[in-house]
């Protein structure tokens, strides 16, 4: 075999939305993104066979999708880059084109660039599915004879098919010695693409035969150019002028106020494990450094942020159902008007819902904009988006000026500050969009795909994976932070000479208290005192450390209640500014943090990402300084104007 | 007659691309000449426009449907 040698490299090249990145992570075992929209792929990504397939030393590569080898996005010119003798794999071995059989002649013009290019191929056809709701299969034999190709049918989300294309793969490299120089021309003429669209059509009703138990589809070229006909129909509804707006403030009001009341009860029985782990270890340990360290540090840091978790798996959850409906294409449709206005497109819209989870995925989704200035702004306005760190905060908050009995007012919240957040990027983008350059014409051109029931397996996959790497990535700093926190508000303690029954909280003590009380005329203006302001610090690390750093400046495991959120939230409903003795947490100023929070950018990786997308510090130092500066401004004029209008 | 001008449900062949050197795109899409088309949707102030063909819909702003003659 081709041991020492130099390993084969097969490229997964195909269409947007074809289900490239389906299939390679079922070859490869890979858990990358998928989801019924074009463009999410948007880098490459490297892989191995599954050892489950037989051993190999073939490398794999996941490529975004594209419709010509003319490329035009940046998400396009990488896929050609990967094609074209790229510096580390070298002219590919083998391209798997991935090709969706319900729209076989738009999908075959790619497999023909291919083929001229000089690329040794194998083909790999998906949604036969779509197609057979139509009543026509593929005519597989004259396909091949037509092309001079291999074609295997695949349906890569139930693992149908794989064996077969694995085995079409082998026995092409077999046979095949050194690939040859590959040709891609820098452009293609308009003769060129009507001759070859026209051909592509004669093959496509060729080879499109309708499904044998049917007796003979009569009008059988309405059919080839039809969509989807259960699409059509619940497109009437969801693109219809008036409804269709409907719809989409039902469909995403829904997705944002079920994260709140969905996670409630499992919220309450992790707080429950918290508190009562906190409880057991306190009784059962000695009085000691150890134990404050356990029971404070440790258990109180971690466990209020990870009460949060809930609301975090169900964002994850919910938007992996909506990314796989194929609804996303109909929002950026729906949408695609009013972002026009602000300098946007309706294709920034799924960046910006990525942005809802986490701001480094949004602006890398970005590199799907075909337009300079509309890819710089959505980028620029992603650290506004409501991102998942903020979730725990926002939800601390909301619940604590949430009334017991009316749980729903916290739901209505959480949507509210997802619309604020757009509303803020609204703003900026609106703003900043006057000072950027527009280097070239704007267009949309987005296909709306087939709608398709999710397939379970799958979507709680994806869920399991991001919460996990959500964990990982807030889980240090947290536990970092805690334990830092945990020691400035510990030590050095009380000075010896006051008697035990007259000393104050061990806290008012700390270093944490009197390195504080310089920065605390800072956070006067937005009705906080050194506590908050030290949280607010903290939080620059990891913005859902701001929870954590609550729980411990307040000390709250004191209390001995059974559950750690009512026993912090009954510390904040306590505590009191110490200078003038007014309460620290009332509606103005619990309003004045989540407006601080939903403004400022508190996340280096952000404004590196940020960096790196945009190619130079200007945007990333825009961000940071405008972003948090207005923020402190913004929070200082909601505090204030409430408690002008009389609402403390 | 170009795209715009018509209403959802309208059904026709594309008879042809008006700045064609500039709309290369949309030819790479399959809106070529002897298409047959459908007009699926219309957002609330025109545009985008959703156009069924050759087995899918895509979704193009009025200044792109506006190139296309049916
Ligand atoms: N019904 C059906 N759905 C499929 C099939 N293969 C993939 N899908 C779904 O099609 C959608 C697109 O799949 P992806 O793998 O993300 O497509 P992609 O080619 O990587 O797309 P980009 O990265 O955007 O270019 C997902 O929702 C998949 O679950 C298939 O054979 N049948
Ligand atoms: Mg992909």
């Amino acid at each position: 075999m081709h041991f020492g040698l130099k390993p084969k490299t097969i490229i997964l090249v195909g269409q947007p939305n074809a289900g490239k990145t389906t299939l390679f992570n079922s070859l490869t075992g890979g858990n990358f993104r998928t989801g019924n929209y074009p463009g999410i792929t948007v880098d490459y990504f490297v892989g191995q066979l599954n050892q489950k397939y037989g051993k190999t030393d073939w490398r794999i590569i996941d490529s975004p999708g594209l419709n010509s080898l003319n490329a035009k996005s940046e998400d396009e010119r990488v896929t050609v880059s990967c094609l074209a003798n790229h510096p580390e794999f070298g002219i590919p071995d083998l391209i798997v084109s991935v090709l969706d059989s319900s729209q076989l002649a738009r999908q075959l013009y790619l497999l023909k660039q291919l083929q001229e290019a000089n690329f040794n191929i194998v083909v790999a056809v998906t949604m036969t599915d779509i197609l057979a709701q139509k009543h026509l299969q593929v005519d597989f034999a004259t396909l091949s004879k037509e092309f001079k190709l291999k074609f295997i049918p695949i349906n890569a989300r139930l693992d149908k098919g794989t064996n077969e294309l694995v085995a079409a793969i082998k026995s092409n490299l077999n046979e095949i010695e050194n690939p040859l120089e590959p040709k891609i021309p820098n452009e293609y003429s308009k003769e060129y693409i009507l001759s070859t669209f026209k051909q592509l059509s004669l093959i496509e009703k060729e080879v499109l035969k309708p499904l044998s138990n049917i007796n003979q589809v009569n009008k059988k070229l309405n059919l080839v150019s039809n969509a989807n006909p259960t699409t059509r129909k619940i497109d009437k509804i969801l693109l219809h002028p008036f409804l269709g707006g409907v719809f989409f403030v039902l469909i995403m009001g829904f997705l944002f106020t079920s994260i709140f009341w969905m996670a409630e009860p499992v919220m309450d029985l992790i707080d429950s494990i918290f508190g009562v782990s906190a409880n057991f270890v306190t009784s059962h340990l000695e009085e000691s450094l150890f134990r404050d360290l356990i029971v404070d540090g440790v258990i109180t840091g971690i466990g209020s942020v990870l009460i949060f978790v809930p609301q975090i798996v169900i964002l994850f959850f919910l938007m992996g159902v909506l990314e796989d409906s194929g609804y996303l294409s109909r929002a950026a449709v729906i949408i695609d008007y009013p972002l026009k206005k602000l300098g946007l497109s309706g294709r920034s819209f799924v960046p910006m819902l990525s942005g809802f989870a986490c701001a480094i995925p949004g602006m890398l989704a970005a590199k799907s904009i075909l337009n300079y200035k509309e890819r710089m702004l959505t980028i620029f306005i992603m650290p506004l988006m409501s991102c998942s760190a903020r979730l725990p905060v926002y939800a601390l908050l909301l619940t604590f000026i949430t009334p017991k009995n009316k749980p729903w007012i916290g739901g209505i919240g959480l949507m509210l500050l997802y619309s604020a957040s757009i509303f803020f990027g609204s703003v900026a983008a609106g703003i900043a969009g006057k000072f950027i350059r527009k280097k070239d014409v704007s267009v949309f051109t987005l296909e709306l795909p087939a709608y398709r029931f999710p397939v379970w397996k799958l979507i709680f996959r994806s869920t399991f994976n991001n919460s996990k790497s959500y964990l990982t990535k807030a889980g240090i700093p947290i536990l970092i932070i805690s334990l830092f926190m945990w020691a400035f508000t510990y030590f050095p303690g009380a000075p010896d000479n006051i008697p035990k029954d007259a000393q104050l909280d061990r806290i008012e003590y700390s270093y944490a208290s009197q390195v504080s009380k310089f920065i605390e005329p800072v956070f006067h203006p937005i009705g906080g005192d050194w506590r908050v302001g030290v949280s607010l610090i903290s939080a620059f690390a990891a913005r859902e450390v701001f929870v954590s750093s609550l729980a411990l400046v307040f000390h709250i495991t004191d209390e001995n209640e059974d559950s750690l959120q009512n026993s912090l939230l009954k510390s904040m409903e306590n505590a009191k500014i110490e200078s003038t003795g007014e309460k620290l947490f009332t509606f103005s100023s619990v309003i004045g943090l989540m407006i601080f929070f939903a403004v400022a950018l508190q996340c280096l990786t952000t404004v590196v990402v940020s960096r790196k997308e945009t190619g130079s510090w200007l945007i990333p130092v825009l961000q940071v300084v405008c972003f948090t500066v207005s923020a402190y401004f913004l929070t200082v004029l909601a505090v204030q104007g409430l408690r002008f209008l009389g609402l403390s | 007659m170009t795209l715009v001008n018509c209403k959802v449900g309208f059904r026709g062949i594309i008879k042809d691309i008006l700045n064609v050197e500039n709309n290369l795109h949309l030819l790479e899409n399959g809106f070529t000449p002897d298409t047959e088309v459908e007009i699926i949707s219309k957002s609330t102030l025109g545009s985008p426009i959703g156009i069924q063909l050759r087995g899918t819909i895509i979704a193009l702003r009025k200044e792109e449907a506006e190139c296309i003659l049916v």
